[in-house]
């Protein structure tokens, strides 16, 4: 049945039909296991942290449990200033589903929106479109990322706003070039020729063609933005009161710890790779679905 | 709306396709790129309930025709009027109202159904988009299907296009064409691309819809065995310009324009002890370069032209009763090859 | 000399898990100089079939059965590098959208010279003037040689094609819907072209098309395909005149006539049986208007008769079935 949906462009309904897609074959299975692994994590933090992870632990005779390797009492050791590693991953992980779904969401949204209007109308407006989207791909990430959380404070807000506001350009450019194609199909035109107007040929009968291509840049744009944020906190930038994997990372090479003590590094670093991992694991699904002729026969 | 009144008249079409201006030629206006005129002085009237059949080859035209006869693009100049309104007089609901009475079939069945919509969804589409109340929709939707011979309709509703046949999906696009109930449906090259044994069928529903709605249907097709079976004029399309014009059954058994002569005797018959006619040697030159404005333009390729055919484009005239084309020596080449 | 002998060819088609029979048991045979037409309309398996004469199936194909053999020598029990010997000096292969797959970047010249270098070894100074000699039997203007395929029509390219084809004077020549698509005229042009291709070049020849009237200008012999079998087979003056099979009978029908145009056109109702599900009986039974019930249950061999063969129990009424052919009430959707 899944590989129906897969082999079906018509049948691509909704949600469900998106999530046999992805389960069908073992690689994008085990990027939504582990993508919802994350979730729980996320939803559940509250309940599943052992200590609360900014506080200090002590160690019995009032000495602080500072960088302690993993053991019994704390699974995966503790960090410089004594806080429990494996409470601030499983709280950091909220910050990458935030981070991780929200920008996915903006990146999406505007890029098939630019890549739909652009393709649709083309002429001046293409190009006034096309345009800027040149500019915007011209523009280094993390440079511009820093300057601008520089200018405006280091928020969770601030950096999805930057993160949502260059990492469209990819998405528009794909959509784009998908809506050429498919504004010359004859079922356009009928449905010009029915006297619908543009909007509602764009929105009505061109983008349910292309949301299969949108949906595999909301997986990329999930480990995109990740990354960026990982790699922003990394650098200072990130939000000084939200707890990220980056933080952790950052933290750990501000105070030295990141060559003597390896538990303060990895378990951040494994949990980047794998979120990001599996949301390129769930876009391959999509990926096949929106190109058949990557399907094995 | 008199009875007696063309349902739709082209005057003059004219068509012109400019070659692509970049920004910089636009600012320093500099000279258009290339001009292809691809309707050049298109005039015809279409009766109610008949049948116009339109034939030509790639590059005359047709397509663009078809374009502009359901309003998708506008002529350079010339009028097309719609019951005798100028179509370039209707504003923005003026439009709308007008697609409720020009419909289009198009070539590829499957290419012309949106392959996310369900056949429900596709026939109801123009129904919403002219505003029907929904109570309605059902109704005229499962109406429309069972009329495009897809019985029981209410069965079809919730398939997908690709789990039709390339029968089925024409049907479909017939019934999405028909549902609005327009009075001149426009059909390009609407079986070419099914199987011969499907296409009669098709072509005989057309027929019946338009006698039972009362439609006037404008066919377009390269496929001349067609024209006799199912028009009742045609027109010869040749470089954007008509080059004959009659009753389909007059033009079929005696054409009178060299092109059309040409056209006819091409096409290959099902009948192994037919010997194909040989054709002048001039008919297989590429037409390279643009048409020239002076003289007529099949010239290059005509096997009987003279050096009046180079300097003076031939008028569409009558020369005989039901019959016009557009050529010099239309009367002294009659019943000749 | 027979040039091509295929014998109860049968090729399956494997798709996750379920198989489909694209063509089943198809045996003929072609002499030098003879020109068969392949006609069937989509999914009759005529294209599968002549791949497989070609050995150009793809993967997920299987031969199940049978035997091809080209000049003696069966080409299904050939390695693909004999095989690739094969192609092109001993078979040439134009397809429908053989004008598309002209390299877009080299220039015509250079394709001839690839095509040459690719199947012999040395001799490429009398290329260009075998390529000229090409151009002109496909009547085509020999400067076109140094252009660049796009700056040529699509009716020149096919030409091109078919004069890329004839390069190395192969023994068979199968050409697969060759004017599908085509202008009226240019049809015409690429139509008499093939025709003196055939006569001048004595090469055994199949045309495949669903385009009854270029067989019938081509061809001298005709097989129609229906489900994956061969339903009639004979001269292209009897199957087409006089046609035996009611499947055959309902395409004429169908199909029309340019110097008739009064005739009542008459579609066959349904459509052709699924090929994973194994038919017993005749496939055409479900959409025959003279079917009995020996139909549903006996599947009809191919069987001499009329000076044809044909796969049907009641060939002999043939003349009473063309009769009320000509009655649309009969061809009814049942």
């Amino acid at each position: 049945m899944s590989s129906a949906a897969a082999a079906a462009p018509g049948r691509l309904r909704g949600l469900r039909a998106a999530a046999a897609v992805a389960l069908a074959s073992p690689i994008g299975a085990a990027g939504a296991a582990i993508l919802l692994l994350f979730a729980l994590m996320a939803i559940f933090a509250s309940a599943l942290v052992p200590y609360d992870p900014l506080q200090v632990q002590y160690l019995p005779g009032h000495r602080v449990a500072q960088l302690l390797p993993p053991s019994h009492r704390f699974l995966f050791g503790t960090t410089y200033y004594g806080r429990d590693v494996l409470s601030q991953l499983i709280v950091g992980t909220r910050v990458a589903m935030i981070v991780g779904l929200t920008s996915a969401f903006f990146i999406t949204v505007i890029g098939t929106n630019v890549g739909l209007i652009s393709g649709y109308y083309g002429g001046w407006v293409d190009t006034i479109l096309m345009r800027i989207t040149d500019v915007v791909f011209g523009i280094p990430f993390l440079p511009f990322a820093v300057v601008l959380v520089a200018l405006l404070n280091p928020s969770l807000f601030n950096i999805v706003l930057t993160i949502s506001c260059l990492l469209w350009r990819t998405t528009a450019r794909v959509i784009r070039s998908q809506v050429l194609s498919l504004r010359e199909r004859p079922f356009v035109k009928a449905a010009k020729v029915t006297g619908a107007g543009d909007l509602r040929v764009m929105y009505v009968h061109i983008l349910p063609n292309v949301l299969p291509m949108s949906l595999l840049y909301v997986a990329l744009g999930i480990g995109w933005a990740v990354l960026a944020e990982a790699s922003l906190s990394f650098l200072g930038f990130g939000d000084p009161q939200m707890l990220s994997w980056g933080e952790m990372l950052y933290s750990a090479y501000l105070t030295g710890s990141f060559r003597s003590s390896w538990w303060v590094v990895v378990p951040p670093g494994v949990c980047i790779t794998l979120f990001v991992a599996s949301a390129f694991m769930i876009g391959r699904e999509f990926e096949i679905l929106v190109n058949p002729r990557l399907r094995q026969p | 709306m008199t009875g007696d009144r063309p349902i739709v008249e082209l005057h003059e079409v004219r068509k012109c396709y400019r070659g692509h201006r970049g920004l910089g030629e636009l600012l320093l206006r500099a000279r258009a790129g290339d001009e292809t005129w691809a309707l050049d002085g298109v005039s015809f009237t279409l009766e109610r309930g008949r049948v116009l059949g339109v034939a030509g080859e790639s590059g005359s035209g047709k397509s663009t025709l078809a374009n502009i006869l359901v309003g998708l693009e506008k002529p350079t100049s010339g009028k097309v009027l719609f019951d005798g309104i100028d179509l370039a007089s209707l504003q923005k609901s003026g439009r709308r109202a007008f697609h409720r009475h020009v419909q289009m079939v198009f070539q590829d069945p499957y290419a012309s159904l949106n392959p996310r919509f369900t056949v429900r969804r596709t026939v109801e589409e123009p129904l919403i988009v002219q505003g029907c109340p929904s109570g309605l929709r059902m109704e005229r939707t499962v109406a429309a299907l069972d009329q495009a011979e897809l019985r029981p309709g209410g069965a079809f509703l919730d398939k997908y296009p690709h789990e039709l046949s390339g029968g089925q999906r024409q049907r479909v696009a017939i019934a999405r064409a028909i549902v609005l109930g327009p009075s001149v449906l426009v059909a390009d090259e609407p079986v070419s691309m099914l199987d011969v044994s499907v296409r009669a069928g098709i072509l005989r529903l057309l027929r019946s819809l338009i006698d039972r709605l009362r439609m006037s249907l404008v066919f377009i097709t390269h496929d001349l065995s067609l024209i006799g079976q199912t028009c009742d004029e045609v027109a010869i399309l040749y470089r954007g310009r008509i080059v004959e014009y009659g009753s389909a059954a007059r033009v079929m058994e005696a054409p009178l324009h060299p092109y059309t002569k040409q056209l006819i005797a091409a096409v290959p018959v099902p009948d192994p002890t037919h010997i194909p006619a040989e054709l002048p040697s001039e008919l297989f030159a590429s037409q390279a370069g643009p048409l020239a404005s002076a003289g007529c333009g099949f010239a290059p390729r005509c096997g009987h032209v003279l050096d009046r055919c180079r300097s003076a484009a031939p008028e569409l005239r009558a020369v005989g009763p039901s019959q016009t084309a557009a050529c010099h020596r239309a009367e002294e080449l009659r019943g000749k090859e | 000399m027979v040039t091509l002998a295929v014998k109860n060819l049968t090729i399956d088609y494997r798709q996750r898990g379920t198989t489909l029979r694209a063509v089943d048991h198809a045996s003929f045979s072609l002499a030098d100089g003879e020109a068969l037409g392949i006609v069937g309309e989509s999914g009759c398996g005529k294209s599968t079939l002549v791949k497989g004469i070609l050995a150009l199936l793809p993967k997920n194909a299987v031969v199940a059965d049978g035997a091809v053999l080209l000049q003696g020598q069966n080409m299904l029990g050939l390695d693909e590098a004999a095989r690739r010997r094969l192609r092109w000096t001993a078979v040439a292969y134009v397809t429908q959208s053989a004008m598309d797959s002209l390299n877009p970047v080299a220039r015509v010249i250079d394709q001839f010279a690839q095509t040459w270098r690719a199947h012999r070894r040395g001799d490429g100074h009398r290329l260009h003037a075998t390529a000229e000699a090409l151009f002109r039997s496909v009547g085509l203007d020999p400067r076109w040689l140094g252009s660049y395929p796009h700056e040529l029509s699509g009716g020149m390219r096919q030409r091109v094609i078919i004069a890329l084809s004839l390069l190395f004077e192969p023994a068979l020549f199968v050409a697969d819907e060759p004017t599908t698509g085509l202008d009226v005229i240019v049809q015409r042009q690429v139509l008499d072209l093939l025709r003196r291709v055939r006569t001048e070049h004595r090469m055994a020849v199949i045309f495949v098309s669903h385009d009854i009237a270029v067989v019938a200008e081509l061809c001298s012999s005709v097989a129609v395909m229906y489900a994956g079998r061969i339903v009639e087979k004979g001269a292209a003056a009897d199957i087409l005149g006089r046609p035996c099979h009611p499947y055959t009978i309902g395409l004429k029908q169908a199909f029309p006539d340019i110097r008739d145009p009064h005739r009542v056109l008459i579609s066959i109702p349904g459509a052709p049986p699924p090929l994973d599900i194994p038919l017993s009986g005749c496939a055409f039974a479900p959409r025959c208007p003279f079917v009995r019930r020996r139909c549903h249950t006996e599947a009809p061999v191919l069987r001499e008769l009329a000076r044809r063969q044909v796969a049907c129990h009641f060939a002999e009424e043939a003349d009473t079935f063309r009769e009320r052919a000509a009655d649309p009430s009969i061809w009814q959707q049942r």
